[in-house]
């Protein structure tokens, strides 16, 4: 166990570092990356102080070790359109970004979860066929096209729900469900697999004969089972609703990272983006470590090879 | 001759599914044909006749069936081109990913040792990296264009390609044929040829297939966000980013045609991609 934990660590660090080079890389794509991080009318001298204040004058492995200590500081430089530490920008945004995250989540696993729970208990065809086509529909519309659609519908025509601002849960409503439900589509397809997968096992056939009704045996006694690999899944694609979430965040204008990355990107603001990019792909080589060593612990079964 | 047709048709196609079929095949003729097919020039409008309805509406005109933008430009039109664009992204950046992953996929898992691990951290490593986060930061870097963002989601989506032929190269190592190619002389580049690389190609071209709507929609999305497909180019994501604004003036039709579009090719990829993978390995069952 504790080598399995230090190993998995090691490994972590190793993934931090290859993350940290492929930005780092990133950012020098195009050479000369000083001429993002000035402000364009920038003069030669200007020019000069970012250099060395960056390292950008030395050799590119130098320049990484100059890119690390500085991101290890939390020196992203300056934004070059709000004038303030980019890193402080990137702070502010964080939780708001999160409360998208987390409400996203909730209502993906409630949606995804009764989905697959309909499909595998009814009997009656159309309920099947209407979760199928629910799901199929949640994967094939980009989410930001759900969004402007549902602010045509809630916001334009009926005018119930607003269209952007931070605060009530009305605002919070129509970004979730947007960014929520193309995930509720992995839900119900692993929900039902699994609970078709456990519905055969010996203790739900003797729920059954012990007379128990079918929504106590699939409701208590099976869902309970089938939620493992789904709460794996929800675990693992976080990373990419982060991702899925820019958008979101910014047809609702909602001022989480998604936003501001949208922002800075139209700006050119290059710190700024970096920055993001930067902290949050560490961020979720974290994550995922942490819930890796999790697992070791609640399921010793995990081999530690 | 046609019966021969007939029998080949039903042996390759048995059981697909038809009304996403017939949308693909009409998409792709509108990709393929879209300067004769598209009434207007995409890119270039008419600005007296700015902001038009559709023709089904008041003030609409048959000669834009679907209205125009604020630039006077037919969205008929950009949608039939935005089909060209948005499929020829999506398969060179899938060709790209495929190919790329593919070769890194079998080297790792035909060498292994020291090339495997470095190749299964490095796809630990991007599978921790928010996709549109990253493109969005490389696009700031090499700006915007057509290529740029092909290249950008072809270097982005190579890891499960790796993963699935890294796995599926390990097991083939080990089998006989390859032993005996082994003893017959053959090199290790013509081993990985004739006989790694076809064995992994269902698999290859299965994930190709159910990647091609998330391509599609990471594309759109990009494009949406600015750092994708520049202007003037008639992209489906573009459009909708550049049709925001009529949501609150009573454009509809800006937002709600482009999208359309987009939902309908990514939704046939999909059932189309999950036929494919029935079709070539039978034994999974699922919902969808």
């Amino acid at each position: 166990m504790k080598r399995y934990i230090i190993r998995r660590l090691l490994l972590g660090v190793i993934v931090v570092w290859i993350v940290s080079v492929l930005i780092f890389l990133a950012t020098r794509a195009s050479g000369d990356p000083v001429l993002m991080m000035a402000d364009p009318g920038a003069s030669e001298e200007e020019l000069d102080v970012i250099r060395n204040r960056y390292g950008l004058n030395l050799p590119l492995p130098m320049q990484y070790v100059v890119f690390i200590v500085n991101s290890l500081k939390g020196d992203f430089g300056q934004s070059l359109f709000q004038g303030t530490d980019a890193s402080q920008l990137i702070l502010e945004r964080i939780p708001a970004t999160i409360e998208l995250l987390l409400a996203a989540k909730l209502i993906s696993l409630a949606i995804g979860i009764t989905g697959g729970v309909l499909a595998v208990a009814s009997r009656r065809k159309w309920i099947k066929n209407a979760v199928r086509m629910f799901s199929l529909l949640g994967l094939s519309m980009p989410n930001f096209w759900i969004a402007l659609l549902g602010m045509l519908l809630f916001s334009v025509l009926l005018g119930i729900l607003p269209t952007s601002g931070r605060g009530e849960i009305q605002h919070l409503i129509m970004p979730a469900f947007a960014l929520g439900w193309y995930f509720s589509a992995g839900y119900t397809r692993i929900t039902y697999s699994a609970l078709l997968e456990v519905l055969n096992q010996e203790y739900i056939k003797l729920a059954r004969i012990k007379g128990l009704p079918e929504w106590l045996v699939i409701g208590k006694h099976a869902l309970k089972n089938a939620m493992i690999p789904v709460i794996t899944l929800a675990g693992m694609n976080v990373v990419i609703m982060i991702s899925a979430a820019v958008p979101i965040e910014t047809v609702f204008a909602w001022p989480g990272l998604g936003y501001l990355l949208y922002t800075s990107a139209g700006n050119r603001d290059f710190n700024v983006v970096q920055g993001v990019v930067l902290i949050i792909s560490i961020f979720m080589v974290l994550l995922n470590l942490l819930v890796d060593i999790l697992y070791a612990y609640l399921d010793p079964r995990i081999r530690y090879d | 001759m046609i019966v021969n047709m007939r029998r080949i048709l039903q042996r390759y196609f048995r059981g697909i599914p038809k009304i996403p079929a017939a949308i693909l095949v009409m998409l792709f003729w509108a990709a393929i044909f879209a300067d004769f097919l598209a009434p207007h020039n995409p890119e270039v409008g008419d600005p007296r006749e700015r902001l038009l309805p559709t023709v089904f509406e008041t003030g609409g005109m048959l000669k834009y069936p679907l209205g125009t933008d604020t630039m006077g430009r037919d969205v008929l039109s950009r949608v039939i081109f935005g089909a060209r664009v948005s499929l020829l992204v999506a398969f060179s950046a899938v060709f790209l990913s495929a190919c790329i992953g593919t070769l890194v996929g079998i080297c790792a898992g035909f060498f292994g040792g020291w090339i495997d691990q470095i190749v299964m951290r490095f796809t630990d490593a991007w599978l921790s990296i928010p996709t549109i986060m990253f493109a969005t930061l490389l696009a700031v870097v090499l700006g915007p264009s057509v290529a740029n963002i092909i290249i950008i989601m072809g270097l982005i989506y190579w890891t499960r390609y790796a993963r699935v032929t890294r796995g599926e190269a390990l097991s083939l190592k080990s089998r006989e044929f390859v032993h005996l190619a082994t003893i017959a002389g053959s090199t290790k580049l013509r081993i990985i040829r004739k006989h790694i690389l076809p064995n992994v190609m269902n698999s290859v071209i299965t994930l190709a297939s159910l990647q091609i709507g998330v391509v599609i929609v990471v594309e759109a999305s990009l494009t949406f966000l600015g750092v994708g497909v520049p202007p003037p180019k008639p992209a489906w994501g573009l459009m909708l980013s550049e049709g925001r604004a009529g949501l609150f003036t009573g454009q509809w039709w800006l937002i709600v045609f482009p999208g359309l579009a987009i939902a309908l090719l990514v939704m046939s990829f999909n059932l189309l991609g999950d036929w494919l993978r029935r079709r070539l390995d039978p034994h999974q069952q699922s919902l969808l």
